[in-house]
């Protein structure tokens, strides 16, 4: 079979079998049997079986034009690291067909019913995948800037009505454009840069044939700018593209659109019920009704079927991290003529649509609990006003939507008291009501590099008393300027907890997934918990090609971090392939329909894919991808290998495998596995994706060992529950120059599990934290019984793989009973004890039930040993 | 001696003593500390920031900065050290009283004679059992001064009389009291006791006495000309200057400005001179007005072209169509976006990246835009006090990214907007002004829930901050800890919501068209701006203390300011269009030494950027600045952290305060340096495609070099004798192309050039 036909034959059949619509890719994920792999049956690329060791992936920087015409092929150029092996571009857009021209330049054939919009484009070849660029698709015509165009009389002529695709090539670069226009056009001029993945910072300008300035923009949507110019005067006018700062390169690319046809900019409902017709307005520039001057955009009003009001996926639009809510919960919903659609909401609760008539709390709107309200404050001091009825003790959760649909809003939610037993509510009095509730933004970044924080606040609620409350939002940010942009969406719900999870490469730099034959790969898994959702969340693959493994892993309680590991064994195929990953979480829900009690119940949820676009601040950022692919080259010439459940040989007790509760010890025994067998360098261990109550802890195998030990400590506070995470290992292996070079490899996931302690075991604070080679030392110690255990304890010095008789030392175990729940452990140091400080030296307490040792506890034992 | 004696004796002494009993019941009862001891300290400097009233007090003995805080110096004296500084049963051994009379070592050496009345007043209170200040106690209201106004001759006297006025009615003599600072004193100066002696200086001088914590101020104005006969002749040449009526169907046309009409502006002038006795002088030729407007509206030279039509224009409303044509130009919102980016401190200095860049390039563009569309000045200052939202998307919101605390939100908004330096009632009441800790404290209450979010840490400052209106948070007052409401600068508390927005009431305040201080600052700083000097002078310090120099003409422009709605061009067309605008720089005899009536152009060195675009332009050689776009102007750089020498030099400022002073135009050696020693100058003079080669390899005449060099660096035709010498000059160096640069340097360091005059 022909290499490169291959490829785009596989991912032809891929786009046409996955990327069938919103239900079905749901269906696919969450629904497919586990043997139908999706690797196996039609997304396993073949690659060169020589692929070697040391191989570095592909990174895509650019990709120039950004962009193609729905029915056109576009011949783009890529640019990057690592790119000469690249082989295809593969796009989410189904029907976009690759033909590789050269090295850096392919043609890109869009089909003639793609729906217009922002998409991912990857670099594919030999090495691996890259990390995706944006690929816009359009519906106007396209031209690619021509330089020079720095000055008027350069200005290049284009026609009304098109897109052009530019680049601000270098520092202080201007790109000027002439187009023609009559008086009284409305000729809307925007730029996408910052949407579409480039470092321009982009500023408009309208000058007219005298090189009078008559409009700027620095920015509208974002940073991206847009003027919405009504023509004066028939005549030339000249559009400037600049950057703000004066910076350019190549990364500085951009597409100006110069538009007289229907642009959408948002909706209103910005939300409507699921799989239900609904009307909704448009706004934006050229539609049916024209705007005001008080709202200068225009509008129209369509319907929308039922049978568009489903989720979809992928979306053409960008998501940034902090809007992985909308993932599954809108579509795309596009004009006939407009230039690209508008993304609308969809709820499966009621959908209550503010008029604007309750902008005092005398006026408050009457809701029913729960509901999805969609609203505009308009105003810049604007506030909407709702009530509620509500018993005591019943729980809310409120959720506003303002930033995250890109709205230029700060929300401020507030829960008041209601003075609805006034005959004439007073405005006044309720201004000087108790605020029961104040919700607060999330502020929390769970990604790091991968912002996930955002400005909109959501919050539990307990009703204090049976009554009527009420609920008031507003913009914190609004000023003194109205803004009919300013719509809002605020959920008021019950008890139900959600989750959405976002998986995204664990390097701080764009780069895909791709995993080494005999060799592990990571991916930082992000837990968004939603209305009172704690339990623990299981992820796993689907679908996996043969001589690939992705072991489950656990988000445990509460915890919104985690990661997931990929390995391939030494005879894995190399190719490429789309990742399934599901999330699932089972726990006792309160059911919202049954009062009298709780239900046991299981949510399963997609794994969308994250991108870095840039690393570093502050430029940096990233935002999710449509899909996560996944590909196989190189070899790798490290593999370790964790165990967090290595058995222990206990003097009294026998083989014992450990069962862990909060204050004990984790030990995680790894293993190393070289390629290169002779070298034998220290390796340096390290947790990641630890929950973040648990302290991290480094430990180091020695040079010339293949095993060595890292522990854990878990602190009391550690909820119940499974938990995983990921170790580490940063050594140096030997280079084909006779060199070394430092790697840094993942384990297995240790998975473990947390239980509820049946005693505490925790060394006397001022015990001897020193001791001398031949010396015997007494430790004191106490054993407290918890959660009714009342067996028998015993007690023995410990370290990670041995009881009693660690290396130097030996302790004197000690056992209580009945109540007894304090004692002394003598520890004797030998003449041959290793100096310095004991790591992980603990005393470790089993629990006996009938001989049987069933629990177990620890507590770190801080010794030195001297001369 | 006989019985008879001895008891007229007796009787005599009971007499005597019943007197001096009925005395001192009659001093006890009428000597208060507030109103009769704490002036005495005052006027004897006890309390002064030098002495006992700095916040650290002198060796351990702390009074109230004058006196501003009458109970803490009453605890000061009576109660602090064990009650060490009086003796009620020895008065006259009062440590107070031995210290001040130098009886025991006194670090400030003797301040009170034991015979004087304040002395006796201080030991009567001691005598009296030093009662404390009691809240029935009349309060002082407010003092008077009379007379309150005068024309004076020099050299002459004016005893001022000064009357306290008190709360329950009564009023006294304070005049001996009272303490007396006058603000000109080359024209006038005040003794201890009031008496006022004019100079041999004519001129405006106003003098200040307090009282307590009241101050009243007298005006007076020492004319030029005193003498009748004179005057006469002066009433004559004024009359001559011929202001003509405006019809009122012609008020709002600015084309009728050229002519010397009698507008409220032109007016108030003439009445000042009238009232000084002095006459202004010549009204500037064309080119020198041309030249003088479009530095002051454009911070650009005029071009030879400009010059050429302008001499040509023989219309008679020229002047009135020259203004609004520069003022359409854009090179007029950025030469005032330079000033106000340095009025909002739109900073760069202490930021390291591109982004931080970005913040002040966004800013500055919007304060360009704002002039460019000629928003009225009430919704710019609004929509920068009110700002919310990103400082990445909404550009006004990052005049909270320099301006970050309590101290620089009250002190920025008082000295830009309000004219008003308030910054020593942070501490202690204003020495001298009305304004108190409260009313500092107040006016930051209005900023206290400024809140800030997210932003980028830089360093110096978060960028890209999100600034919203936080929940709730306290402004206190330090040494009451009273919490303090939002409130106006000497206005009562605003009614605020809970979710209201303070500084939405403050702008709505500040901007309203009854604003004591709004317009009139705003018509201060543009007048100061374009004559040289404000009305009120420092632009940024109004009080009662330093009162403008023509009143009627502030009160006049400012409402003209706030009536048009307060459109900035519409200011500054009233201004450029005035008949002070129009003069000459060079005195005569009748008005050497003015700098308060505006009766000539005083002459001002150009500001930096003006300065290094006016040598760009003339040789026709941009500057280089790195990291903005080339061609980029000096007036329009995004901020004042962009590498020059040259402007560093001719004193760009540093943007660390809302003070226009912080610009620098005092001379200094380093600029006389720069100007014979600057690699940028020699730069632009050498560089092969700039104006001075191309005049060097064009086949002009020696002659017609000299015109065009004189045309193009000064805007006028060479007078015949500079002509000759620099025809001559261009004869003799055999060189052409030196010949050229040093003919065009030579003119380019001459005052002439660096002055707008």
């Amino acid at each position: 079979m022909d290499y490169d036909n291959s490829i785009a034959t596989v991912i032809d059949s891929r786009n046409l079998s996955t990327l069938k619509g919103p239900e079905e890719l749901l269906k696919n994920v969450l629904h497919q049997p586990r043997e139908a792999s999706l690797f196996a049956t039609m997304s396993m690329v073949m690659l060169t079986a020589q692929a070697l060791f040391g191989q570095v992936p592909p990174e895509l920087t650019t990709v120039f034009p950004a962009g193609g015409q729905v029915g056109q092929a576009v011949e783009v150029t890529v640019s990057g690291g690592n790119l000469q092996a690249l082989r295809t571009l593969h796009c989410n857009v189904p029907g976009v067909h690759c033909e590789r021209l050269d090295a850096s330049r392919f043609r890109l054939s869009i089909p003639a019913n793609a729906m217009p919009g922002l998409y991912d484009l990857w670099g594919m070849g030999d090495n691996g995948v890259s990390a995706p660029r944006m690929l816009v698709i359009g519906n106007r015509a396209e031209q690619v800037e021509v330089e020079p165009n720095e000055t008027g009389s350069t200005a290049m002529p284009v026609p009304l009505d098109v897109v052009i695709n530019g680049r601000i090539e270098k520092p202080t670069d201007i790109d000027q454009f002439r187009f023609d226009a009559r008086r009284g056009q409305r000729v809307v001029v925007e730029c996408s840069a910052e949407r579409i993945d480039s470092r321009l910072r982009a500023v408009l300008e309208i000058h007219d044939a005298s090189g009078r300035r008559l409009a700027v923009n620095r920015g509208y949507f974002g940073s991206d700018p847009l003027i919405d110019f009504r023509v004066p005067a028939d005549g030339s006018y000249v559009v400037n593209v600049l950057d703000l700062i004066a910076t350019g390169s190549a990364e500085h690319y951009y597409r100006l659109e110069i538009d007289t046809g229907p642009r959408v900019a948002f909706s209103v409902p910005s939300v409507i019920e699921r799989g239900k017709a609904s009307h909704v307005t448009l706004f934006g520039w050229n539609l049916s009704t024209a705007g005001s001057p008080e709202n200068p955009l225009d509008r129209v009003n369509v319907e929308i079927p039922a049978k568009l009001a489903h989720e979809t996926w992928p979306l053409p639009a960008r998501l940034l991290p902090s809007q992985v809510v909308l993932a599954g919960a809108v579509f795309p919903f596009h004009l006939p003529g407009s230039h690209a659609p508008v993304l609308i909401g969809l709820s499966d609760v009621p959908v209550v649509v503010d008029r604007g008539d309750n902008v005092s709390a005398a006026a408050a709107r009457e809701i029913v609990v729960p509901c999805e309200i969609s609203g505009q404050l308009v105003a810049g001091d604007e506030r909407d006003w709702f009530a509620i009825q509500a018993r005591r003790g019943e729980v809310l959760f409120i959720e506003a939507l303002g930033q995250r649909i890109q709205s230029p809003v700060d929300l401020q939610v507030s829960v008041v008291e209601s003075h609805s037993s006034l005959s004439k509510p007073n405005p006044l009095i309720v201004e000087r009501s108790t605020t029961l509730a104040q919700l607060t933004d999330e502020t929390r970044n769970v990604g790091g590099a991968f912002p996930t924080a955002h400005l909109d606040p959501s919050g539990r609620w307990v009703c204090p008393a049976d009554g009527r409350y009420l609920i008031a939002i507003r913009n914190l940010t609004g000023g003194l300027q109205s803004d009919p942009r300013r719509v809002y969406r605020l959920g008021v719900r019950r008890e139900e907890p959600d989750f959405e999870l976002i998986a995204v490469p664990r390097r701080n730099d764009p780069s895909g997934l791709n995993v080494k034959r005999g060799g592990r790969e990571v991916l930082d898994l992000l837990a968004f918990r939603r209305r009172g959702m704690n339990d623990a969340i299981r992820v796993s693959a689907e679908d996996l090609p043969s001589g690939v493994e992705c072991p489950d892993v656990w988000l445990g309680p509460g915890v919104d971090r985690a990661t997931i590991v990929f390995s391939a064994d030494r005879n894995a195929a190399a190719g490429f392939g789309e990742l399934r990953l599901v999330g699932e979480s089972r726990g006792l829900l309160r059911d919202p329909h049954d009062s009298t009690g709780e239900r046991s119940t299981t949510k399963t949820r997609p794994v969308h894919g994250g991108t870095m676009v840039r690393a570093g601040t502050p430029n940096g950022g990233g935002r999710m991808t449509s899909f996560i692919p996944l590909a196989i080259a190189g070899d790798s010439p490290l593999k370790i290998t964790a165990d967090g459940d290595e058995e222990l040989v206990h003097p009294l007790y026998g083989r014992l495998r450990v069962k862990h509760s909060p204050g004990g010890v984790l030990d995680v025994a790894v293993h190393v596995e070289r390629k290169e067998i002779g070298h034998q360098a220290a390796v340096k261990l390290f947790g990641v994706g630890l929950p973040e109550s648990i302290p991290n802890q480094t430990a180091t195998i020695p040079a010339g060992q293949q095993k060595g030990y890292v522990s854990f400590y878990l602190p009391p506070t550690l909820p119940v529950g499974r938990y995983s995470f990921v170790v580490r290992a940063e050594t140096t292996v030997p280079t084909a120059d006779q060199k070394t070079e430092t790697v840094i490899v993942h384990s297995n996931p240790v998975v473990f599990d947390v239980q509820p302690a049946a005693f505490r075991v925790e060394v006397d604070p001022f015990a001897v934290t020193q001791a001398r080679r031949g010396e015997t030392i007494k430790v004191a110690y106490s054993a407290n019984r918890l959660n009714g255990f009342i067996g028998k304890m015993h007690t023995e010095l410990a370290a990670p793989g041995r009881i009693t008789d660690v290396v130097g030392l030996r302790g004197r175990g000690e056992t209580f009973t009945g109540q007894t729940d304090k004692g002394t452990l003598q520890i004797v140091v030998n003449d041959d004890a290793p100096l310095g400080r004991q790591p992980s030296l603990r005393l470790f307490t089993v629990g006996v039930v009938e001989d049987e040792a069933t629990c177990f506890g620890s507590s770190l034992l801080p010794l030195e040993i001297i001369e | 001696m006989t019985n008879f004696h001895r008891i007229v004796w007796q009787l005599l002494i009971v007499l005597i003593a019943g007197m001096f009993s009925s005395q001192l019941e009659l001093l006890a009862a009428d000597v208060r500390f507030g109103t009769d001891i704490v002036p005495i300290l005052t006027k004897l400097g006890c309390n002064g920031g030098g002495c006992h009233g700095k916040a650290t007090g002198q060796n351990g003995f702390k009074l109230s900065l004058l006196g501003f805080e009458p109970d803490q110096d009453y605890e000061s004296l009576v109660a602090e050290g064990r009650g060490r500084r009086l003796s009620q049963a020895a008065p006259d051994r009062s440590l107070l009283l031995l210290k001040a009379t130098s009886s025991v070592p006194h670090g400030g050496g003797r301040r009170l004679d034991q015979s004087s009345d304040d002395y006796h007043l201080l030991r009567d209170w001691i005598a009296q059992g030093s009662p404390a200040p009691r809240s029935d106690d009349p309060q002082l209201v407010r003092i008077e001064l009379s007379p309150r106004n005068q024309v004076l001759a020099t050299n002459e006297t004016l005893q001022l009389k000064a009357t306290a006025f008190f709360s329950n009615g009564t009023s006294r003599d304070v005049t001996k009291q009272a303490v007396y600072q006058s603000n000109e004193l080359g024209i006038a100066a005040v003794e201890n006791d009031g008496l006022v002696k004019t100079g041999t200086q004519p001129g405006l001088v106003a003098v200040m006495a307090r009282f307590g914590e009241q101050i009243a101020t007298f005006h007076a104005a020492v004319p030029f000309v005193t003498d009748p006969a004179k005057r006469a002749v002066i009433e004559e040449q004024l009359r001559g200057i011929g202001f003509q009526p405006v019809s009122p169907s012609s008020q709002n046309d600015s084309r009728q400005d050229d002519r010397q009409d009698a507008s409220p502006t032109n007016t108030h002038l003439l009445n000042q001179w009238r009232k000084l006795a002095v006459v202004p002088s010549a009204t500037a030729d064309d080119a020198t007005f041309l030249r003088r407007a479009s530095i002051d509206i454009c911070g650009t030279l005029p071009t030879s072209g400009e010059i050429t039509e302008y001499l040509a224009d023989s219309r008679l409303d020229k002047k009135s169509r020259l203004i609004d044509r520069l003022l359409d130009r854009p090179e007029y919102a950025s030469y005032f976006a330079l000033k106000w980016s340095d009025i909002l401190q739109n900073r760069g200095a202490g930021y390291s990246t591109g982004k931080q860049r970005a913040g002040t390039t966004l800013f500055a563009g919007w304060i360009r835009d704002s002039l460019a569309t000629n928003k009225p000045y009430d919704q710019f200052v609004s929509e920068l006090l009110t700002a919310s939202g990103s400082q990445y998307e909404n550009p006004p919101a990052l005049w909270y990214r320099t301006v970050r605390k309590s101290p620089e939100y009250v002190e920025s908004v008082a000295q830009a907007f309000l004219g008003v330096r308030i910054q020593c009632a942070q501490c202690h009441h204003h020495p001298t002004e009305r304004w108190s800790q409260s009313d500092y404290f107040s006016l930051a209450a209005n900023f206290a829930r400024v809140g800030r979010k997210g932003g980028f840490a830089d360093a110096e400052v978060p960028t890209d901050e999100i600034i919203f209106l936080k929940d709730r948070s306290a402004v206190l007052h330090p040494r009451t800890g009273e919490r303090l409401q939002p409130r106006p600068l000497g206005g009562s508390e605003f009614l605020l919501g809970p979710d209201d927005d303070p500084r939405v009431s403050l702008a709505r305040w500040m901007t309203s068209r009854d604003n004591p201080f709004f317009a009139r600052t705003m018509a201060n700083r543009m007048w100061a701006h374009f004559l040289g000097r404000g009305l009120v002078h420092p632009i940024d310090d109004a009080r009662s203390t330093n009162p403008p120099s023509n009143p009627e003409l502030l009160d006049a422009l400012a409402q003209d300011f706030a009536t048009s709605g307060f459109n900035v061009k519409h200011l500054i067309r009233s201004i450029t269009l005035s008949h002070a605008y129009g003069l000459e720089s060079a005195p005569h005899a009748g008005n050497t030494g003015d700098t308060q009536t505006f009766s000539r152009f005083y002459p001002r060195r150009l500001s930096a950027e003006v300065l290094l675009d006016g040598f760009s332009q003339v040789l026709e050689v941009p500057t280089v600045f790195a990291g903005v776009r080339a061609g980029t102007r000096a007036i329009d750089l995004p901020d004042e952290n962009v590498a020059a020498h040259f402007l560093d030099v001719f004193g760009r400022p540093a943007r660390m305060s809302a003070c226009e002073c912080e610009r620098v135009d005092a001379p200094a050696l380093t600029q006389a340096l720069e100007l014979v020693n600057s690699a940028e100058i020699q730069r632009k003079l050498t560089e092969k495609s700039g104006y001075s080669q191309r005049l060097a390899e064009s086949d002009k005449s020696h002659a017609d070099i000299a015109n065009e060099v004189f045309v193009r660096v000064l805007a006028r035709k060479p007078r015949a004798d500079e002509l000759k010498a620099a025809a001559d000059y261009l004869a003799l160096e055999p060189d052409r192309a030196e010949a050229c640069r040093s003919l065009l340097w030579s003119l380019l360091v001459t005052n002439e050039f660096l002055f707008n005059h």
